[in-house]
């Protein structure tokens, strides 16, 4: 096993060029990896194409800083906190490009890559006009002539995740606690190029054997960001801290 | 019984809940209080043969509908188990869950959906406003949900502007 996984933010900011397919993890306002999205700000990453299942902070902090080229996502908001005030104003004025997806359709185009296949037969949209934004294709099945929505697979060129701990040669601590889509970082990861992960502690192997989200072989570097997800919430370690994020969400320029 | 005047939001959490059949398996989303108070409800003292998916966790306990903004994981917790990303995903496209309340933030009369990203209102624009601002007088966290739910049986089909047709499929039997 390789060991020397372990990197700085900056580093972990270096293996994302302009440009790039950039994969985020977690849900709404769990494990965000606010932390590692920050450092790509520092950096001045411009011209990203994200794709974020369920986004919140995560697309809200890029655009507002104009690290985004496109928006990749089922939904880009806050629940109860409202929508996301840059990312709305961004899209209308025409500097960011949103591409929204049915969730059906999103997590199809995910485990396509995980198979390594070009596209996945699915259901998930017929009828709606997502299909013909996307430019999803119709594919006909062979042995019962249903017609089914062919979609894409989703190949991000670096996913960015954060988890609670990880050792350093990069396998990864899986959630304690089934909290909702406690497995979609695993999926997006699995889906992406390279891999990586910001961590709360760096644990001897011992700690997580047989308790692995991901592997070392499935992973590229480990961060050490403690509170990396801040303010979204770490299931079972911290929850999401709702007034920072509010603080985040002023008009823009206001 | 005295005569009281029923909020828009207790009328709709009843019509919701009077949708509810035997058998009926039953997902509500996140960030949907009204489709989650009505699934409850359904369940409490209409019809006790419901399966609720909430959030992908199975047979949750009656609960606050605040709590999944509160405490998200105490509501995971109260559940039998809870389905992953693509199981949750994958129940719904072949037919097991046979009933659906989802929370759009357009409909029309015809049923055709917008879930979060509604047009911009400008004549020829094919751009599309990602969602409103948050209104100012909802900076609380508490308080009503600029968010209600609509009924869906069968299939589902999130995403803008889903065909009536293809929501109409028939629930499963």
């Amino acid at each position: 096993v390789a060991a020397g996984k372990l990197i700085g933010l900056d580093e972990a900011a270096a293996l994302v060029p302009d440009g790039a397919r950039l994969g985020i993890g977690g849900v709404l306002l769990r494990r965000k990896p606010i932390a590692l999205l920050e450092a790509l700000v520092a950096a001045g990453t411009r011209d990203l194409r994200v794709y974020s299942f369920l986004a919140s902070l995560d697309v809200e902090l890029l655009v507002r800083s104009g690290s985004v080229a496109e928006v990749h996502a089922g939904y880009v908001g806050f629940e109860q906190l409202g929508f996301a005030p840059a990312y709305s104003d961004a899209v209308s004025a025409g500097r960011v490009r949103a591409f929204e997806y049915s969730e059906f359709l999103f997590v199809a185009g995910l485990r396509a890559s995980l198979a390594g296949l070009p596209f996945l037969p699915t259901r998930g949209a017929r009828g709606s006009d997502l299909v013909a934004e996307l430019g999803i294709a119709e594919v006909t099945c062979p042995y019962t002539g249903d017609v089914l929505l062919a979609a894409p697979a989703l190949r991000p060129d670096v996913c960015m995740l954060h988890a609670e701990a990880a050792d350093e040669h990069g396998n990864v601590l899986a959630p304690t606690a089934r909290d909702f889509l406690f497995d979609a970082d695993q999926t997006l990861a699995r889906a992406s190029e390279r891999v990586v992960v910001s961590v709360e502690r760096i644990v001897p192997t011992d700690e997580l054997r047989g308790r692995t989200l991901l592997h070392a072989f499935e992973v590229d570097a480990v961060v050490e960001a403690p509170r990396g997800a801040w303010p979204t919430g770490l299931p079972g370690v911290y929850g999401a801290d709702l007034e920072a994020v509010r603080a985040r969400l002023s008009p823009v320029g206001a | 019984v005295s005569e009281r005047a029923w909020t828009p939001d207790e009328q709709l959490v009843w019509c919701l809940a009077r949708r509810v059949r035997a058998g009926d398996v039953l997902v509500v989303g996140v960030a949907t209080p009204l489709a989650a108070a009505a699934a409850h409800l359904a369940r409490a003292v209409l019809e006790p043969d419901v399966t609720i998916i909430e959030a992908a966790a199975v047979d949750v306990a009656e609960h606050d509908v605040a709590d999944p903004f509160l405490r998200p994981d105490d509501v995971a917790r109260s559940a039998v188990g809870v389905l992953t990303q693509v199981e949750i995903l994958d129940a719904v496209q072949r037919g097991r869950i046979s009933l659906q309340f989802v929370s759009p933030a357009q409909v029309d009369g015809r049923g055709a959906l917008n879930t979060s990203r509604v047009p911009d209102g400008r004549a020829g624009s094919a751009v599309c406003r990602a969602g409103s601002r948050p209104p100012t007088s909802h900076s609380s966290s508490a308080g009503s949900s600029p968010i209600a739910p609509a009924i869906h049986r069968g299939s589902s089909a999130t995403g803008s502007t889903s065909s009536p047709a293809r929501r109409a499929a028939s629930r499963r039997s």
